[in-house]
């Protein structure tokens, strides 16, 4: 026998999905109501000239794909770019109908202390230059149909990076969303960590600077934390399994893929979408933690962007996108 | 969780969702984006207002300027930098009045040995003492990732020399691992007149085996370098170099220089165990 408690639930179930975004400006429900968010995080692999070259057909595909799916309302609500270095990406987020866009920091918005992993402590006083030397900036943007109500940044300290990657300025951004129907903002943080081969570094050095961004970030999340849910999505260049665990364990958060994958039948993957490629077979990764008030749950996840354009493919990165719900308690 | 909850999440996953996503977005939006500025979270991490080594090791040098005669002595290697400000590094002195992402540059000043005959016995019998200078200057240094570039101008303010003399360099910084390093550096030094004259040239003939010999500015010295670091631990290090330098130019034709006690190649090295602090 179906219990009055089970059938309360299930009408008030239904009746917020359909009152769901009825109106934006709404205040905080009285009664649970389902809010459903679509998150992509999408590394562009936008370098400048003359790393790479001819990209710009690449991007416009990009806002192609963005604005078809805004035609046909399947649009991601909040987009997270990384490697938007090339001025010639402005068109992902300047084109796509996205009312709101959060830079994140540029290449003179630089923390200033440590010292680079290569410096020689021996040589003169004055040419050990320990302020960061970055010439790109953090290549971040969040992208977001929903008000960001404010915004924080933390780049990364000059210790805390290796090789290549410590010429762009990397950092952690933060974007407060008032998403409407849900009972408190939102959190969304975008970051982009170091690489490992890529970085052209000796390993121990790339894995300490990893492991120190890690720490930043945990020391950011807390520094932030207002009881907001959270949303952690981004490049973390976490294949390497030590990197993850450390990763994982340090910050706390739930990985998207790991929780819809065991959550058989509550969560779906997209066609196409190699189950290995929303865990430990890729660098991008979604993170996150229910509110105080608000629960977060994926329920739907794919790799996307997967398309090919004159043979190449759109980046170097598939686009990660999730789909949340988030329920107000 | 609260059991009311559970059930709020499970039924609407499975029953709900599919229509809970029609929020009110504003599709039309062909708009130039709003763009956000964030504000910069910083942290409290303190930097030590001190910071420096010192390194007790072996050195070998000529013995003067120009000397074929190399002596190896017990050497220190000291640094102490307040507030990446104001620095004193073995006989240097100086402070950083312009740090910029790619430019250092300050004012410096050194203590130059000398050449006395006391020193290279009787070798240079004759010839007149050149004691130690107190040059003041400045510095500019660039970096550009692990390519470093550094230049020094000296004028005497001691009245030794009386003159100026430069020095440039560039390396590059080659990692192997994570522990060691090692750097590269190509060097020339220029003299002006009155330095050159005072540390090549021959004024005064009487008494000496040398003919009188008026030594004209220019470059005078060009180097090569390899200097390593072998990290022991976070705050110790061993530490190499070697220097071979080549004298050119006046100097090379210098009396002294061309003597049995002279030679236009100059060799130096330098080893010790570092504590940085």
């Amino acid at each position: 026998m179906v219990s009055m408690m089970k059938i309360t639930a299930i009408a008030l179930a239904l009746m917020s999905a359909v009152s769901v975004g009825a109106d934006d400006s709404a205040s905080a429900p009285d009664t649970p109501e389902m809010i459903e968010l679509r998150v992509l995080s999408y590394n562009i692999n936008g370098l400048p000239a003359p790393l790479k070259k001819g990209k710009k057909p690449h991007y416009a595909r990009i806002a192609e794909v963005l604005k078809e799916r805004r035609a046909n309302g399947t649009q991601p609500h909040i987009v997270l770019i990384q490697e938007a270095f090339d001025g010639k990406s402005d068109i992902v987020a300047e084109t796509t109908g996205y009312k709101y866009v959060l830079k994140g920091p540029g290449r003179k918005d630089e923390s200033k202390r440590g010292d680079a992993h290569w410096v020689q402590k021996t040589r003169k006083a004055y040419a050990s230059f320990s302020d960061p030397q970055k010439f790109m900036g953090s290549g971040l943007l969040i992208l977001s149909d929903y008000p960001i109500i404010d915004a924080r940044h933390k780049a990364f300290n000059s210790d805390e990076c290796a090789g290549f990657d410590c010429m762009s300025n990397k950092s952690i951004l933060l974007a407060r969303i008032e998403v409407p129907g849900l009972g408190r903002p939102l959190d969304i943080v975008n970051s982009h960590f170091n690489s490992r081969r890529a970085a052209k570094a000796p390993k121990k050095a790339a894995f300490k600077a990893h492991s120190r961004q890690t720490n930043t970030l945990k020391w950011f999340l807390e520094k932030t934390h207002t009881g907001n849910p959270v949303i952690v999505a981004g490049d973390f260049n976490t294949k390497e399994e030590r990197r993850y665990s450390y990763f994982k364990e340090t910050i706390g958060f739930k990985d998207a893929g790991v929780e819809c994958l065991d959550a058989v039948g509550r969560c779906s993957v997209g066609e196409g979408t190699r189950i290995e490629e929303l865990l430990f077979k890729t660098n991008d990764k979604h993170f996150y933690a229910d509110g105080d008030d608000v629960l977060v749950q994926p329920r739907r996840m794919e790799r996307n962007f997967d398309e090919m354009l004159n043979g190449k493919p759109l980046s170097d990165h598939l686009g990660y996108e999730v789909v949340y719900s988030l329920l107000n308690e | 969780m609260k059991i009311w909850t559970i059930i709020f999440v499970s039924f609407g996953l499975l029953g709900a969702a599919p229509s809970s996503s029609a929020q009110d977005v504003n599709l039309k939006y062909s708009g130039k984006p709003i763009y956000i500025q964030s504000e910069e979270i910083e942290d409290e991490r303190k930097k030590d207002n001190w910071s420096g080594r010192l390194g007790i090791g072996l050195q070998i040098a000529p013995d003067f300027l120009g000397s074929s005669d190399h002596t190896l002595t017990g050497a220190l290697d000291f640094k102490a930098s307040y507030k990446d400000i104001i620095f004193i590094e073995n006989n240097k002195i100086g402070s950083i009045l312009y740090k910029k992402r790619l430019l250092r540059a300050g004012i410096i000043g050194r203590a130059s040995l000398g050449r006395r005959n006391d020193l290279v016995l009787a070798d240079l019998q004759g010839l007149r003492d050149v004691d130690e200078a107190f040059e003041v200057g400045i510095f500019a240094g660039t970096s550009l990732y692990k390519l470093f570039l550094s230049a020094e101008a000296y004028f005497d303010v001691s009245g030794v020399h009386n003159g100026a003399n430069v020095e440039a360099e560039i390396g590059y910084t080659y990692e192997f691992n994570s522990k060691f390093t090692v750097s590269p550096i190509l060097g020339a030094v220029w003299g002006s007149d009155d330095y050159m004259q005072t540390y090549f040239g021959v004024d005064d003939a009487a008494g000496t085996s040398f003919e009188p010999y008026k030594a004209g500015g220019g470059f005078y010295e060009m180097y090569a370098e390899v200097a390593m670091e072998h990290r022991l631990s976070k705050n110790w290090l061993v530490k190499g170099s070697m220097r071979f330098s080549d004298l050119v130019g006046s100097a090379a034709k210098s009396p002294i220089v061309r003597s049995d006690d002279g030679s236009t190649d100059q060799l130096s090295a330098f080893f010790a165990v570092v504590w940085l602090f």
